[in-house]
């Protein structure tokens, strides 16, 4: 796919190049060497280095004298970590896009099972009229290799074969004016499982959409839609059809006071067994603003959800508000809460109260910087089986600014979460502390530095410890050169389990040159 | 293999005929009096990256600096910059509105939900450069400026486990699709963003684990045993496996020592592998059970495969 694409470029440049009009691109070559150490599988990040030399055409933008534009990224083109894109248009006329690329993900320690992604897809858009585009898009994703699952603690290793292709294919239409669009389209996904074709199956999905306003009326929008959805999975002869439709509205009044409804109705069929559910949902808000001062939103909500053995209903509720104290110190704050009964039959859980709350602070400065906190809650609460989870989440920032020194970046976020269920006498809590900086001191002549770091932290019923940090420099020479080098550090220690370590120096050089042509 | 149901075909067909006929021949607005060559001759600076653009006012169906940069007579009259509006010294709702007319996916952002950006007074411009940059005029091409205001989100994609946006594999546009709000997104929620990666999880099943659907009563799709931006835990799951299911499900016997592993130290995933939605388990039971534990569970006698 990616030779595809390159002979594309490459084809476009050249047939452009007679009528050229100006173009520009980043040329980037550079070598990645990666030195790593114990447990493969547990450090995220570098799942997707490669050592080896990268070849990168970056920001290429083109302009043909018949006003076709063409712009692309091509990053590490020579790797396996290659991610590309291009994409083709006339503005008001078409546009056409790609995309490739290919992510890993490493399961064990020495790095032998494996499982690798590749994305592709191709969309295009035609406008038919000044007022009408039609699209259309192909996705293919293909996915193999070997996963390796390690139950915790260690009972037992079971290793997985995985080798799955999805693509799928879209076509539509859509027309707009200034008060209005209408949206048509027909989707079809295929799953294709190589190893188990038991598990294939397929999608037709048709959907339809509009959005308008009133003309010469304009306080009144409207939206709504249909879908219609049927799957099929082939080895069991299972058809499941599914039915939506959607519809909402907005008022604005005077004074910037607004009215919202919206209702949302679904319904899932299975043929063969004759059995449905229907999923409904009503939500009202009422929203005040005062133009850059401050605001409110109140809500309510309530959904019902019926199938061949349970009705359960929930009433959900929302006040949100907003205040700007002063030019600049803003104060935000957030609390809902949904509580849901069940009216017949008898779920697993049974009822379920769930609430939220959140306040944040903002103080900026375009001077100096800004300093923002924010707290959130969220409670869960299962009254029937006695069990109730608790999560709180604690996030500041400073961000520091100076023309003769740069700009620093602090951030430290602290995670709580505790799981308890009272009847079995059951618990489970864990403490997580992120700290992050970052520091892009003013460029001395023409070298130009930026260090960042990240230290986690998790305590209680886990115990990791993970660090990393990025050290970076970038030369730029008079004769439109730079050279930029990196070195990148990684440590990660599960310290409840002794294998389960990691350390990496990753060290890149490159060697950039902006181009026009 | 089912073919295409021709009659949902041939009414898409109907209504994209009668959508062409409505909007083909709908009136232009009119074009204001002031042309941007006109602009140009002083503002010639951004004449390069404006022609990379749809907004490039050279081309047909471009956009005139006018119709975004109100009370231009009076900055013709008195070149000084406190005589134009622009985009960056609006209020979000009053930036929104100049935008929108063209933009109509974009109006409000989300105008049915709760929308936290416009309460925030970001603006249009906070993210796109009307004057061109990268692509689709934004600032940069991997979203990095979210992460200006979302320090919290930053913080959580150095955890453990996450989505590979550090690698620039995915951005943070990859699953929130603004512009989509208005239809598809509203309708399946953060579900419909999941599934274009992970067709596997993705449902219909025909018995659907509830937490997993995002217009169930429990709201919360995906992210409810989730953590989308990244996770101390493996799958980025909010917590470890069988706590997180212990947080819904407290199953009478899976508390107790069995007699050949504590449950308690068993990953309920072992067996309940279908978690997401199963077609032949409404306890979403893994199909190959008989095979994955038949010394343990089967052949011993204790237990019977019938359900």
């Amino acid at each position: 796919m990616y030779k595809l694409l390159l002979t594309a470029v490459a084809a476009l440049l050249l047939i452009s190049s007679v009528s050229a009009n100006e173009g520009s691109a980043t040329i980037k070559l550079g070598y990645t060497a990666p030195d790593e150490m114990d447990h493969l599988g547990v450090n995220q990040e570098t799942y997707n280095v490669y050592e080896g030399l990268g070849l990168s055409i970056q920001d290429l933008q083109y302009l043909t004298d018949f006003g076709i534009l063409i712009n692309g990224d091509f990053e590490n083109i020579t790797l396996n970590n290659r991610n590309l894109r291009l994409s083709v248009s006339k503005p008001g006329l078409f546009s056409l896009s790609g995309y490739h690329n290919k992510y890993r993900r490493t399961f064990d320690e020495t790095g032998v099972y494996f499982t690798r992604r590749e994305n592709s897809a191709i969309n295009g858009t035609i406008h038919a009229g000044h007022n009408l585009k039609l699209f259309g898009g192909f996705f293919v994703s293909e996915k193999d290799g070997m996963t390796e699952q390690v139950y915790q603690p260690v009972i037992d290793t079971t290793t997985f074969k995985t080798n799955y292709t999805q693509f799928s294919y879209n076509m539509g239409l859509e027309g707009y004016c200034s008060y209005a669009r209408v949206r048509g389209e027909y989707q079809r996904y295929e799953f294709e499982d190589d190893l188990n074709f038991s598990n294939d199956k397929k999608s037709d999905i048709y959907n339809a959409s509009i959005y308008t306003s009133i003309p010469n009326y304009e306080q009144l929008t409207f939206a709504g839609g249909l879908i219609n959805r049927e799957d099929e999975v082939y080895d069991y002869e299972n058809n499941l059809k599914t039915n939506t439709f959607w519809a909402a509205s907005k008022y604005y009044f005077e004074r910037n006071f607004t009215i919202g409804y919206r209702f949302f109705n679904s319904k899932a069929e299975q043929e063969q067994t004759a059995t449905e559910t229907t999923n409904r949902n009503h939500s009202l808000t009422l929203t005040k603003n005062w133009a850059g001062m401050g605001g409110f939103t109140l809500g309510y909500d309530f959904r019902t959800s019926d199938d061949e053995t349970n009705k359960t209903k929930a009433n959900g509720y929302i006040v949100s508000g907003w205040y700007k104290v002063s030019p600049k110190f803003d104060v935000k704050g957030r609390y809902s809460f949904i509580g849901k009964e069940v009216d017949e039959g008898s779920t697993t859980t049974g009822d379920l109260d769930r609430s939220r709350h959140m306040v944040s602070l903002r103080y900026k400065d375009n001077a100096w910087g800004s300093l923002e906190g924010k707290i959130e809650k969220r409670i869960k609460e299962y009254t029937e089986i006695e069990s109730k989870a608790d999560y709180t989440t604690f996030s500041s920032r400073l961000f520091l600014k100076n023309e003769d020194y740069g700009k620093l970046m602090f951030s430290y976020t602290y995670y709580l979460g505790k799981f308890e269920n009272q009847s079995d006498n059951v618990s489970y809590e864990f403490a997580d502390n992120v700290l992050c900086a970052a520091l892009y001191p003013k460029a001395f002549g023409q070298l130009q530095f930026d260090i960042s770091s990240t230290y986690f932290r998790s305590h209680r019923d886990e115990n990791l410890e993970k660090f990393s940090t990025s050290l970076g420099a970038t030369y730029s020479m008079k004769s439109g050169y730079q050279i930029q080098g990196s070195l990148s550090i990684y440590t990660f220690d599960d310290l409840m389990a002794y294998n389960r370590s990691y350390t990496a120096n990753i060290f890149e050089i490159n060697i950039l040159k902006d181009i026009k042509f | 293999m089912k073919r295409v149901n021709l009659k949902n075909l041939s009414i898409l067909t109907a209504a994209s005929i009668i959508a062409f006929c409505c909007f083909s021949f709908a009136g232009n607005v009119s074009a204001e009096e002031i042309d941007s060559e006109t602009c140009m001759g002083c503002h010639d600076d951004v004449l390069h990256t404006l022609q990379m653009t749809s907004h490039n006012p050279g081309i047909k169906g471009g956009v005139n600096c006018v119709d975004c940069h109100i009370n231009a007579d009076a900055h013709i009259e008195d070149p000084s910059p406190e005589n134009i509006e622009t985009l960056k010294n609006l209020t979000s709702l009053k930036a929104n509105k100049i935008c929108a007319p063209c933009h109509q996916p974009h109006r409000d952002f989300d105008a049915y939900g709760y929308d936290p950006h416009q309460t925030s007074d970001v603006s249009c411009t906070s993210c796109h450069n009307i004057h061109g940059g990268k692509q689709k005029l934004l600032l940069d091409n991997n979203a990095a400026f979210c992460t200006t205001c979302h320090m919290d989100t930053k913080a959580d994609f150095m955890k453990r486990s996450n989505h590979p946006v550090k690698q620039n594999i995915l951005n943070c546009l990859s699953c929130h699709k603004f512009a989509k709000q208005a239809d598809n997104n509203m309708a399946y929620g953060v579900t419909q963003a999941c599934q274009s990666c992970h067709p596997q999880q993705s449902g219909p099943h025909m018995y659907e684990h509830e937490a997993a659907l995002s217009y169930s009563v429990e709201g919360g799709g995906c992210m409810e045993c989730h953590e989308p931006h990244g996770s101390v835990n493996d799958k980025m799951l909010k917590q470890d496996t069988n706590q997180l299911c212990k947080s819904c499900h407290m199953v009478p016997g899976h508390e107790l020592a069995h007699p050949l592993r504590n449950f308690n130290k068993l990953n309920c995933m072992e067996c309940h592998s279908q978690i997401h939605g199963s077609f032949t388990s409404n306890l979403f039971l893994d199909e190959n059970l008989p095979s994955k534990f038949a010394d343990n569970c089967y052949q011993s006698g204790c237990h019977s495969l019938n359900k």
